[in-house]
C-alpha cells in the first residue's frame, strides 16, 4: 500500500496540485491521507491555479459555437470569484442557497466560483425563457420552492427580464435578484477567505425527479475534489489537456466536466451554447479540430447527430488526430454508434481508440466508471433469453437474440461498485445482473431536504455483509472481469411470470412488427390486473388515418380514393378499412411480442400519431404512459 | 413567391418525415411541430439546415416561434 502511493505519487509530480491530493478519496481510513498543504475545497483549488498559472487561459466562449468571445485567465477568474464572494459575504452567510440563473457564457462560471468563494450553494438551474415563460418556469419555481434560496445570481439583462414579470409571478418578487456582472473587480478587496471544511456543500444538481417532485442532490467540496480525481487518472488529464464542450453547464456533465474539471488539473475549456452545437453540430468537430483539443465528448445522440449533418465537404477541412479522448455517457452507449462515427471521421484523423464510454450519475458527482484511456472499448454480446432472466450470458456477436452491450470500464481508486439482487440484497453471483451500488468518497451526501428519499437511495446496506453504506443507482448491470456493463433502468423493468423484460426491446419488437408503427413512439410497461403483473403495449399508428373530428381532412389524405367526396358511402368505406387496419396492427403486435419475448400483451393499445407521453427531447415517458392507462387519459384509436 | 413558398413547405414536410417516421402525406401544414412528435434535438437541428438551405441566419428556436410548416414557411418567406 505504501508503495503504491509512492508510485502514484512520483508519477504525478509534474501534474498534482500538491503530493497527497491524489488519494483524498478513500474508503476506510487506512487508504485516506489528509490532504497536506491545505488542499481540500475546489476554493483551495483555484486559489493555487490562480497562484501558480495566473496568465494561463483557462476558459474561452465561442460566440455562435465558432468566435472567440469573452476569455478567463486563472487569475482572472479568481478575481472575479473574489469580487463576487465578497458581494455575497456582504448579504448572505455560508450554506445559503443561491440559485443562479444565466444565459451560456462566462458569467455563470464566474459566478459558480464565486459561491464556492463565500461558501454558499449554488443551485444552478436551465435559465427560463422569461419572454415566454410558460415552457420551463414551472420547474424553475418548483426548484425555488425546494432549494428555499435566499437569492437569485443573474445578469442585469435577465434581472430586468424578471423583474417585468414578477408582476404576474408573486414568487418571483420575494427573491432578491443580484446581477453579477455589474460586480466591480474592485469588491475584490473586500474578500476574506472563509474556513470551510471540506464537507461544505458547493452546488445542489436538481438533474433527477420531475417538476412536481425535484430532487436535488447535495454536492460537496469533498465529493468534488474525489470525482475530479478519479476522472483525470481515467482521463490522463494533465496541464496539457484542453476541451471543448456545448454540454449544458447546469447539469452534471457539462458542470463538473468541464467546469470545474479544467480547473482542477490546470488545462483550459472552449465553451459554447448547446443551441450552438445543435444547430450546426460541424461547429464541435470544428474547434476540436481548430484548437487541437485534447478531451471532448457527449451523450450517444451527439455522435448521431454528426453522422447525419456533417457533410463530405465539411469532413475534409478537419484534423481530429489531436482528440485523444472522446467520452460517450449520459445515456446508454451505442456500439453501433461508436463504430460508424469511428469509420466516418477515420480520414480525419480521429482514431477509434480514443472513444470511451463511461457510466456516471449525479448522485455520484460524476463519473462512476470508465475504461482505460487510449484503449479501445470492450464490446460484449449477451443472451437476450438469459438476460431476461435476469442472468448474464456471454455469447458470440453472430447468435441469435445476442445483444451487444458496451462496457463502461471500471471503479477507479478506492471505490466500490457491487452489483446486487434487489430481492435479498445480497450481492449478486458474478454471472447475474443486479442494480449497480456504489460507494465511495464520489457519493454525494443525499437529496436536499428529502431525509426519507435520502434514507433509501444513499444508506443502502447489504443483507448479509452488513457493509455500507451504499448509494442505490437505480441502473441495472453486471461486472466481468472487474469491468461494468450497464443493461436499462430498474425502475422501467417489467417482471412477469418471475422473467425480466426490458421495455426497449419489447418496444423494439413492437415497432419493427408492422410498417403502420414508428421508431420511439411504442411504450410497454407493466400493470397489476386482478392480483397479476401483466404486460400493457402502448403504440402510436402512424401510417393510416384516424377517425377525426374533422371528416374534411380524412378524406383528403386516402390514397386512390375518388369516390365523391361527402359521400355517406365513402365515410363508412373509410371506417371499414380503418378498423380492419387497426385489428391487423394489434395483432400484428400481440404475435410479435409474444414470439420474441415468450410474454403474453395482456393489453394493446393504439394511440393517435404524436399523443405517447415524451419528454421534449423525444424519449418516451413510461411512467406518464403508465398513469395515462391507468386514469384513461390516453388518446385511444383502437380498440374504440 | 407563392411558388417559393410551396417549395419550402414541400421541403420541410420531406425534412419531418424523414425525422419521425410520420409519412409525408400524414404531415399536415397548419398542425404544430410536436404532434408528429418532433423532440427539440430535431427541432433545433432543422433550424441549422434551414441555414444551409436559405443562406441566411436564423434563430435556434425559430421552430418554436413559429410552431406549424405553415407558419414557419410563411415568416421565412418574409426574410428576403
Amino acid at each position: 500500500m505504501y508503495e503504491l502511493q509512492t508510485h502514484v505519487r512520483q508519477e504525478q509530480q509534474n501534474h498534482d496540485l500538491v503530493p497527497g491530493t491524489n488519494v483524498l478519496c478513500g474508503v476506510g481510513s487506512q487508504n485516506t491521507q489528509p490532504a497536506t498543504m491545505g488542499i481540500s475545497t475546489f476554493v483551495d483549488v483555484l486559489r493555487w491555479r490562480a497562484e501558480h498559472l495566473p496568465d494561463k487561459q483557462v476558459f474561452c466562449f465561442l460566440v455562435n459555437g465558432e468566435t472567440e468571445g469573452d476569455r478567463l485567465s486563472y487569475a482572472e477568474l479568481d478575481l472575479r470569484a473574489r469580487a463576487i464572494g465578497a458581494a455575497l459575504q456582504a448579504c448572505t452567510t455560508i450554506g445559503q442557497r443561491a440559485i443562479l440563473v444565466y444565459p451560456p457564457g462566462l458569467e455563470f462560471v464566474s459566478a459558480i466560483y464565486g459561491c464556492m468563494y463565500a461558501g454558499v450553494t449554488a443551485v444552478p438551474v436551465y435559465p427560463p425563457n422569461f419572454a415566454r415563460p410558460e415552457r420551463a418556469l414551472p420547474r424553475f419555481l418548483s426548484i425555488l420552492s425546494d432549494a428555499q434560496p435566499s437569492l437569485v445570481l443573474t445578469t442585469s439583462l435577465i434581472k430586468s427580464l424578471a423583474e417585468k414579470l414578477s408582476a404576474q409571478e408573486p414568487e418571483l418578487k420575494a427573491l432578491s435578484w443580484v446581477a453579477t456582472d455589474l460586480i466591480s473587480d474592485v469588491q475584490s478587496q473586500e474578500w476574506v477567505e472563509p474556513n470551510l471544511p471540506e464537507e461544505t456543500l458547493a452546488f445542489l444538481q436538481y438533474t433527477s425527479g420531475s417538476t412536481s417532485q425535484p430532487k436535488g442532490v447535495m454536492v460537496s467540496h469533498k465529493n468534488l475534489i474525489c470525482n475530479a480525481e478519479i476522472i483525470k487518472r481515467g482521463f490522463k488529464d494533465t496541464e496539457e489537456s484542453s476541451c471543448v464542450s456545448w454540454l449544458p453547464p447546469y447539469h452534471d456533465m457539462g458542470l463538473v466536466g468541464h467546469i470545474l474539471q479544467p480547473v482542477y488539473v490546470g488545462g483550459s475549456v472552449f465553451l459554447m451554447s448547446p443551441l450552438d452545437f445543435l444547430q450546426h453540430p460541424f461547429r464541435w468537430l470544428q474547434a476540436i479540430s481548430r484548437y487541437k483539443v485534447s478531451t471532448s465528448g457527449g451523450p450517444n445522440f451527439a455522435f448521431e447527430l454528426c453522422l447525419r449533418r456533417i457533410s463530405d465537404e465539411q469532413r475534409s477541412t478537419l484534423d481530429l488526430s489531436s482528440w485523444r479522448l472522446a467520452f460517450s455517457g449520459a445515456e446508454p452507449v451505442r456500439a453501433a454508434t461508436l463504430d460508424r462515427f469511428a469509420k466516418a471521421f477515420e480520414c480525419c484523423g480521429f482514431r477509434r481508440e480514443a472513444l470511451y464510454p463511461c457510466y456516471g450519475l449525479a448522485e455520484a458527482t460524476l463519473m462512476v466508471s470508465g475504461g482505460v484511456a487510449g484503449q479501445p472499448a470492450r464490446v460484449e454480446y449477451a443472451d437476450s433469453k438469459a438476460l431476461e432472466k435476469g442472468q448474464a450470458a456471454l455469447t458470440e456477436g453472430s447468435a441469435d437474440g445476442a445483444r451487444t452491450i458496451v462496457s463502461c470500464g471500471r471503479s477507479a481508486l478506492d471505490q466500490q461498485i457491487v452489483i446486487v439482487d434487489i430481492d435479498s440484497l445480497t450481492e449478486c453471483e458474478p454471472q447475474n445482473v443486479g442494480e449497480i451500488w456504489v460507494k465511495g468518497g464520489s457519493v454525494a451526501q443525499g437529496y436536499w431536504q428529502k431525509a426519507e428519499e435520502s434514507e433509501r437511495a444513499f444508506q443502502a446496506r447489504l443483507v448479509n455483509a452488513g457493509s455500507g453504506p451504499f448509494l442505490r443507482t437505480g441502473d441495472l448491470g453486471f461486472m466481468r472481469d472487474g469491468e461494468l456493463f450497464v443493461t436499462g433502468r430498474l425502475k422501467d423493468l417489467i417482471v412477469i411470470d418471475g422473467r425480466n423484460h426490458y421495455p426497449q426491446d419489447i418496444e423494439l419488437t413492437v415497432e419493427s412488427s408492422h410498417t403502420a408503427l414508428a421508431y420511439g413512439c411504442s411504450a410497454a410497461f407493466s400493470v397489476d390486473i386482478d392480483g397479476k403483473e401483466r404486460l400493457v403495449v402502448l403504440a402510436e399508428v402512424r401510417r393510416f388515418n384516424r377517425p377525426g373530428s374533422d371528416g374534411a381532412a380524412a378524406r383528403s389524405n386516402v390514397p386512390g380514393r375518388e369516390v365523391e367526396a361527402g359521400s355517406v358511402y365513402q365515410a363508412k368505406e373509410i371506417r371499414l378499412q380503418q378498423s380492419l387496419d387497426m385489428k391487423e396492427v394489434s395483432v400484428a403486435i400481440s404475435e410479435a411480442v409474444a414470439e420474441n419475448h415468450d410474454v403474453q400483451a395482456h393489453v394493446v393499445l393504439l394511440l393517435k400519431a404524436g399523443s405517447i407521453p415524451k419528454t421534449s427531447s423525444g424519449k418516451i415517458r413510461r411512467h406518464a404512459c403508465r398513469a395515462g392507462f391507468l386514469a384513461n387519459t390516453l388518446d385511444v384509436v383502437f380498440p374504440c | 413567391m407563392k411558388v417559393k413558398e410551396n417549395n419550402l413547405e414541400a421541403w420541410l414536410v420531406t425534412k419531418i418525415s424523414s425525422l419521425t417516421g410520420v409519412q409525408e402525406k400524414e404531415i399536415s401544414v397548419e398542425q404544430p411541430f410536436a404532434r408528429f412528435g418532433l423532440d427539440s434535438v430535431a427541432a433545433v437541428s432543422l433550424s441549422g439546415e434551414l441555414e444551409e438551405r436559405l443562406g441566411t441566419k436564423l434563430s435556434p428556436r425559430v421552430l418554436y416561434d413559429y410552431p406549424s410548416v405553415k407558419a414557419l414557411a410563411d415568416h421565412l418567406s418574409t426574410l428576403d
